[in-house]
């Protein structure tokens, strides 16, 4: 008999690395990247049917992309790296199996440093993670699913649940501010959001 | 444009592949507790429901005895706690080489063993989540070199935990990873109801572990999220200062098991490695001056922690003190603390700075720091030259302000908080962070005092707690990149 905890055993041992890693590029950091992978497997099984072992790597990618994509950082956080709340809630900031709100309150006002203050500067590519680590969340999924899996928008907007206007909106703003920090990268909005010849017939719910 | 994104896409998707391995347990753990509560809360709905239905219908059927339709009250009461005869789930063979994270680990014992005598039982799985967590423990070492365990066991599981607790075992293993013909002796001393013991292994084979036995004397129903804690204290030379020691617990479920015997739950630490970083440490040492500049290196200071009653400092309402020894400081290469921030900002109230920092264990091994310990010095910018008169100004709150901290080139003060303590583990990779604000006196002497304030260089000292080998205490420096 199929059992959840099984199928989340079995998904776990096949495609742990998988997720974990796609929940570490959409976050930039172990402490949010656990939380939003647990998050998401909870998410995942939490339904009475139980999924198999590759319905639920789906179901858990989704729940991901999605919870991200739904979470947009307050206009004045925007170049502060991770939103409280996610750097507090973090697991790596409890101690214990109890939060400890002084720590957290310290760990973020110290990550809010570390966020001003990029340790990276002289490490391109690591500087480019810090970067788009700090975008806001819906903006780090769009791009992680834009450049890695290489979606088109429509098929970006199916998997985040967002529109397909609001993809493309998120997206630009993604590139534009990326292209502002990093102006020597010569970033082509254009090519960015749609991708050159192959996607620019897809056509966007305006 | 999808060149560089896209390759730092990928290096950071590579770090959180690497990174997999060390934090995937932890989630797997959380989540599956977290959806077996959900699916539970289910099933308490499902059976909810299905009796307000029953009663429903009972109810409006017209010759009902109203007097025996109300059974919602047993339905939805707590469910019974937890005990050796209550059904623990799949039971499953627990080798030395086995590892079951997701699980409880426990012993099959014959309920023959008279209390205080060492038995041999069977390691065994038990359910599909831990029912005990073992957090929160440390290990101190005195002057004397006897071990005092602070241990404490916290009921993880759905519901209460009935526990005997007339014997718990709080044991300081390592190499708990080999059978040893040697059954563990009770060295410590003791509280009546709790066994210390010291030795390397509790496997008695492959399958077998050494316990000890108990009579469930005293029974004792443990809430879910409740912790049972206590002081364990061992003589001087059970405890290798040079080794990864963990602390075990043994606790046996109340009641006996379906065939009889009893069910002992283990619970262990991570390697508590203040003592191991402290030999190693030590080791690793190179002799450090007021002259020499810190180059990547991390400063520790090394501090006799006999110290007299001079080097305490009252704080500026007099509750508590600073510990102010004169140390020895040494610079550390090794990895011992990674991304340490220490930032010093004047807060936009007047006359305040503020320090805030944060550092990374980075050494491979659960650091145990004394919070409640450790402080924020600020010194005088540029550092004046070292000299023995200590003008402290200490503020309480874990800040103090000194001129300088050096008081030859050679030697250098400490500032350890106290009488408090809060001892915090930090696993590897995890963050561990504080603040401290100064405040200055707003008088007619403000415009100096905001001179002074500007003039200042933050250094924390992060106390190793439980480091104490020998006489020695420990001190990490934390200071600004």
């Amino acid at each position: 008999m199929r059992t959840w905890s099984r199928v989340l055993d079995a998904m776990l041992r096949e495609h742990g690395e998988e997720l974990y890693s796609r929940a570490f590029a959409l976050t930039g950091h172990a402490g949010s990247a656990d939380q939003v992978l647990e998050d998401a497997l909870v998410a995942a099984f939490r339904g009475v049917r139980v999924p198999d072992v590759a319905e639920a790597r789906a179901a858990t990618m989704r729940a991901m992309h999605r919870a991200l994509a739904r979470r947009r950082a307050p206009a004045d956080r925007r170049d502060a790296g991770p939103a409280l709340d996610e750097v507090a809630d973090a697991p790596e900031n409890r101690f214990g199996a109890r939060p400890h709100s002084a720590l957290h309150a310290n760990v973020v006002a110290a990550r809010d440093f570390v966020a001003d203050h990029p340790p990276y500067e002289d490490d391109a590519r690591e500087a480019l993670v810090a970067d788009i680590s700090s975008l806001g969340p819906d903006e780090r999924v769009c791009l992680v699913l834009r450049c890695v899996d290489g979606m088109s928008i429509t098929d970006l907007a199916a998997e985040t649940g967002l529109s397909g206007r609001r993809v493309q909106a998120v997206l630009e703003r993604a590139v534009r501010r990326l292209a502002e920090r990093r102006p020597w990268l010569a970033l082509d909005l254009e090519v960015a959001v749609w991708g050159g010849d192959e996607e620019t017939a897809v056509e966007v719910d305006r | 444009m999808r060149g560089p994104v896209t390759d730092a896409l990928a290096f950071a998707a590579a770090k959180g592949t690497l990174a997999a391995g060390a934090q995937m347990p932890g989630v797997s753990i959380r989540a599956r507790r977290r959806v077996r509560r959900l699916r539970r809360g289910y099933a308490w709905a499902y059976a909810a429901g299905g009796v307000a239905l029953l009663c429903a219908v009972v109810l409006l059927q017209p010759s009902a005895d109203p007097v025996d339709a109300p059974v919602a009250d047993r339905v939805i009461a707590p469910p019974p706690p937890i005990s050796a005869s209550s059904d623990l789930g799949d039971v499953g063979a627990r080798t030395i080489a086995s590892s079951g994270a997701e699980r409880q680990a426990a012993l099959s014992c014959a309920a023959t063993a008279s209390p205080g005598t060492v038995q041999v039982c069977d390691a065994v799985w038990i359910g599909d989540a831990p029912l005990i967590d073992v957090s929160d423990t440390s290990l101190a070492v005195g002057p004397g070199g006897e071990a005092q365990v602070t241990w404490r066991v916290s009921n993880v599981a759905a519901g209460a935990l009935k526990l005997d607790v007339s014997r718990v075992t709080v044991a300081v293993v390592d190499g708990d990873s080999v059978p040893s013909p040697t059954p563990p002796s009770e060295p410590g001393a003791t509280a009546p109801d709790v066994v210390a013991s010291a030795g390397s292994s509790w496997w008695a084979s492959p399958t077998t572990r050494y316990a000890f036995g108990g009579d469930a004397a005293r029974v004792e129903t443990l809430s879910r999220g409740v912790s049972l804690s206590g002081v364990a204290t061992l003589p001087a030379g059970s405890v290798a200062p040079a080794g990864r020691p963990r602390v075990l617990i043994q606790i046996a479920l109340a009641g006996e098991s379906d065939g009889g015997g009893r069910t002992v739950l283990e619970g262990t630490t991570a390697p508590l490695s203040s003592i191991a970083t402290t030999a190693a440490l030590l080791d690793s040492g190179e002799p450090r001056t007021a002259s020499d500049p810190a180059r990547g290196r991390l400063s520790v200071l090394v501090c006799d922690a006999t110290g007299s009653a001079d080097d305490r400092v009252p704080d500026r309402w007099g509750n508590d003190y600073l510990w102010t020894p004169t140390c020895d400081p040494i610079w550390i290469t090794g990895d011992v603390l990674a991304d340490v921030v220490v930032r010093s900002d004047l807060d936009r109230s007047p006359y305040t700075r503020v320090v805030r920092w944060s550092a990374v264990n980075a050494s491979g091994a659960t650091l145990t720091v004394d919070l409640g310990a450790t402080t924020a010095v600020l010194e005088l910018a540029p550092p004046v030259e070292p000299h023995e008169s200590r003008l402290w100004a200490s503020t309480g709150d874990g800040i103090a302000r000194i001129d300088t901290l050096w008081r030859s080139t050679a030697r250098r003060t400490a500032a350890i908080r106290g009488p408090g303590s809060q001892l915090v583990q930090i696993a590897p990779g995890e963050t561990v962070a504080g603040s401290a604000a100064f405040h200055f006196p707003a008088s007619t002497q403000a415009e100096d005092w905001g001179e002074r304030l500007e003039r200042t260089t933050p250094v924390v000292h992060l106390v190793l707690a439980a480091a104490g080998v020998g006489d020695d205490a420990l001190v990490l420096e934390l200071a600004p990149g």
